[in-house]
């Protein structure tokens, strides 16, 4: 709790800063008096229509992505997996892009069912070739990754072969892939996918005694009474929901579900609870400023908040994988 | 006297000599010869098969001359438009005399093509030049211009109607869209004069203007007054964020608005800001989408039917 506080306070930060800075400039107490329901009715519609629903979406998808990339490094053992790892975001996009060419989808609210029926069907998919390829009945963490591994190559080409054949649907899937909070409008989508994330991050909150025990191992996880295959799919399902919701708010981001759980076990240590809280806060922080800083580097134009947060991301995970190897063992 | 072009052309065969036309275009026993942006470009004297390559203003020139299409490209479902093709009818009548798809818009199939074995193949220069070489050994190619490039479809018409013999019902196209122009011009006088109006697209990331697009070239050949966002554009295009779209088109008392799919649409007319848009409150807006950004005369004359009806609603 004493390290949540601060947390909190960064978050509630990035959060004034969200509804503060966009491509019209308003000046705060406009915007407040957009807030308690007064002042102008263009300033009412930008500060309530567009950046307060960018800011809920992207609050949602920074936690929900965060929060995943912990219970996937919990189950996998292994602190460079990130919700990508087991199938489920190929399995989204394959999902969106079948969605696009097919159906002619071209809306985030459109992409949502695909979205989530992509992530599930991706993850049953490694889930049951992850079992078949293992001796035991429960799939272990290497077999899972292995099985993860192949899939998402498999599904991966899917998608290549697909936006290969039609440029069309490539322009409209690089808005998706990228990641970008730019297109919301009014709460729709969030509404839609606010429910997955939060049944998402219960899951997740629940799991977490049961994460910190299939970190000791199948053989010691089993001793204390915990049936590991059981674990596992409860820990593919709470990715699920979490990744399904949050590409349906903000497309696929990258690096939140890497970076933010291994900066946070720098403060918090191993022990999932707080690092699951830390992470959940910390990750929809990190998005947050991301598009904030995107609405500011090419103003009055954006860069889409999945471009900022490779470019933050990418040097930040290489310095915390320096550190983490320099420590003594 | 599209007979006595004929006439004149069949005896330049028999006859086996050459001559030069008032339009610069020479007629041999091989054909006709007219200068491209590709240099030089012999056509046969006689055309079977056409195949075009973009779809827009290549394929409008096409119809409208009435040359024999036999391949053109189509767009596919995933670009969500919803809207009929202004040159639907065209098309349908050209399909039923065998013009058929042969690859997505912007995809092009260089077999499909030589499948199809054209005697003229017309394309937008931009798509021409990479595979020129694959193209001409397929037939000859006629390139045709864009809004980007300042190349207007007359131009391209004539050009077009050089190559293959029918300058006369390129002229009676051009004709026509004139007086369509100058009626409307006449009716809408005093709308004209003073209701400042956008040609603008919309989607989800924003708006747009562009100032060599169709629409907006028709709007200035009526003498429109454009709106501030058109003069941020100069001659180039502007973008503005969805929190701008008030400020952008503040002073517009009416919109053209391109909107693909109906998504699209629908989200414009739910959209707070936009809905807050002088001319969205006042109806004075038609939709229509990117399939009228480029075009021939038949596109060209929808376009100018559509600001006919946007003036009636101001």
């Amino acid at each position: 709790m004493r390290r949540l506080v601060p947390g909190v306070l960064v978050l509630a930060v990035a959060a004034v800063l969200s509804v503060l800075i966009g491509s019209r400039t308003l000046s705060p107490a406009t915007v407040l008096d957009a807030l308690t329901g007064g002042g102008d009715a263009e300033a009412v519609a930008v500060v309530l229509e567009y950046r307060l629903p960018r800011t809920v979406a992207g609050l949602l998808g920074g936690a929900a992505l965060a929060v995943a990339g912990v219970v996937m490094q919990g189950h996998t053992r292994n602190r460079l997996a990130d919700p990508g790892l087991l199938g489920v975001s190929a399995g989204s996009a394959v999902a969106v892009v079948l969605a696009i060419t097919v159906f002619g989808v071209a809306t985030p609210a459109g992409f949502l069912p695909f979205a989530f029926t992509g992530a599930a069907a991706g993850c049953v998919l490694v889930t049951v070739v992850g079992m078949a390829a293992s001796r035991r009945r429960d799939a272990s963490p290497a077999t899972l990754v292995l099985a993860g591994a192949a899939v998402s190559a498999l599904l991966g080409a899917a998608t290549g072969v697909l936006l290969l054949l039609d440029s069309a649907a490539l322009s409209t899937y690089r808005f998706w892939t990228v990641g970008s909070l730019a297109a919301l409008r009014g709460y729709d989508t969030v509404a839609v996918a606010a429910p997955f994330v939060l049944a998402g991050l219960i899951l997740a909150a629940g799991h977490a005694r049961a994460l910190d025990v299939v970190g000791l191992g199948d053989d010691v996880s089993r001793g204390l009474g915990r049936h590991p295959l059981r674990t596992r799919l409860t820990g593919l399902c709470t990715v699920t929901l979490l990744v399904g919701g949050a590409v349906a708010c903000c497309g696929s981001l990258a690096f939140v579900g890497l970076v933010v759980p291994n900066a946070v076990r720098l403060v918090t240590g191993g022990t999932h609870l707080p690092l699951l809280g830390l992470s959940a806060v910390l990750g929809a922080a990190l998005t947050l400023f991301a598009d904030v800083t995107g609405r500011l580097l090419v103003h009055p134009a954006e860069l889409p908040v999945g471009v900022v947060l490779s470019l933050i991301g990418g040097p930040v995970f290489i310095a915390l994988v320096i550190r983490t190897n320099r420590r003594p063992a | 006297m599209r007979r006595s072009v004929a006439v004149l052309a069949s005896l330049s065969l028999l006859t086996g000599c050459s001559a030069t036309n008032e339009t610069g275009t020479a007629e041999t026993t091989a054909g006709r010869t007219v200068a491209t942006a590709l240099g030089d470009v012999t056509v046969p004297g006689a055309i079977d098969s056409v195949v075009v390559l973009e779809g827009r203003r290549d394929l409008d020139i096409v119809l409208s001359l009435g040359l024999p299409l036999t391949g053109y490209p189509y767009e596919g479902p995933e670009t969500g438009i919803a809207l009929e093709l202004p040159i639907a009818a065209a098309l349908t009548a050209a399909k039923a005399q065998g013009a058929r798809r042969l690859f997505l818009a912007d995809e092009i199939n260089i077999e499909a093509i030589a499948a199809a074995t054209p005697d003229l193949i017309v394309g937008r220069l931009e798509d021409v030049e990479p595979i020129k070489a694959q193209l001409q050994a397929i037939a000859p190619v006629i390139p045709v211009g864009t809004h980007d490039d300042g190349q207007t479809w007359q131009q391209d018409l004539r050009l077009v109607a050089d190559a293959t013999g029918t300058q006369t019902r390129a002229e009676e196209l051009i004709s026509a869209f004139d007086t369509r122009r100058d009626e409307i011009a006449r009716t809408y006088a005093t709308q004209i004069a003073a209701t400042p109006v956008a040609a603008l697209g919309y989607d989800l990331e924003g708006t747009e203007v562009e100032s060599g697009r169709l629409q907006t070239v028709i709007l200035e050949n009526l003498g429109a007054t454009l709106s501030a966002a058109h003069r941020t554009a100069g001659d180039d295009a502007a973008e503005f964020s969805p929190e701008q779209t008030l400020e952008a088109y503040r002073d517009a008392g009416a919109l053209l608005v391109m909107a693909d799919t109906d998504d699209e649409w629908a989200a414009a007319q739910k959209d707070a800001l936009f809905a807050q848009l002088p001319a969205m409150r006042a109806n004075a807006v038609i939709r229509t989408d990117k399939m009228t950004h480029e075009g021939g005369p038949i596109t060209a004359t929808h376009v100018l039917d559509l600001v006919a009806q946007l003036y009636d609603r101001v």
